[in-house]
């Protein structure tokens, strides 16, 4: 049953963060190719729950290839991740969103 | 049918490798910039390896593409962090319309440690319950 889980958690993640980086990739396009910059750009810090190197690689990678966000550098207590985003309406709203969308997901697929 | 997937990824992919181009062009400072460099360039090539495997769809072939693949996502995202995290310590400017720079005080004067924010109560119930 576990290794059921893991195996849909690692479905599921994967379609995840390929509809992700198409969907980056689409909003990332779209200001390339428009005249205005639509961007409003800015660093924020996430505050992390994930400990292991396994788990920050991953939410890492997953915050790079997806919409308009990068991660920068993360903090030497690794407590914190600091991450380049480039539609930053709302950095309340970008943190929360990482936090349960993408740092939930790794966490449920690494921790079940 | 094949033939005809295989050149839309083949278009798609160089479309996309050529916006890219176009970011790298007109976004206005560097770390914007490298938002196109990595996300559009990598899906782009991504499909345009993908496109050479349709056409020739040998066993060899499709293990190079998919190790490839695997490969392009796995560094393009370090490659980003370094070159970002090397161009903040250098103190590349951000972009005047940047609305935040959460960032800034937290390195120390050598840039050797990188301090972090606290904890907010809430978002970290998870981490203390695995043993």
């Amino acid at each position: 049953m576990k290794r059921l889980m893991f195996v849909l958690y690692s479905l599921e993640f994967v379609l995840f963060y390929v509809w992700e980086v198409m969907h980056s990739n689409l909003r990332v396009a779209y200001d390339a190719i428009t005249p205005d910059h639509h961007a409003r750009p800015g660093i924020v810090a996430i505050p992390l729950r994930v400990q292991s190197d396994l788990e920050i690689l991953l939410l890492a990678n997953l915050i790079s290839m997806t919409p308009g966000t990068l991660s920068l550098d993360i903090s030497t207590d690794r407590s914190t991740l600091y991450v380049h985003a480039m539609f930053l309406d709302d950095p309340e709203e970008m943190r929360r969103e990482i936090i349960e969308k993408m740092e939930g997901r790794v966490l449920r697929l690494l921790r079940g | 049918m094949i033939e005809w997937i295989a050149a839309g990824l083949a278009l798609l992919g160089a479309v996309l490798v050529l916006i890219a181009g176009l970011g790298i062009l007109r976004f206005p400072d560097l770390y914007t910039r490298m938002h196109a460099a990595t996300k559009a360039s990598s899906l782009g090539m991504s499909l345009l390896l993908l496109a050479v495997a349709l056409r020739n769809p040998e066993a060899m072939v499709w293990m190079k593409v998919l190790c490839g693949i695997l490969f392009l996502f796995l560094t393009a995202p370090i490659a980003a962090h370094l070159l970002g995290r090397a161009a903040y310590v250098h103190k590349v400017p951000l972009w005047e319309g940047s609305v935040a720079d959460e960032i800034a005080g937290n390195y120390s004067d050598d840039h050797t440690v990188l301090r972090g924010v606290a904890r907010q109560s809430g978002t970290d119930n998870l981490s203390n319950t695995q043993g």
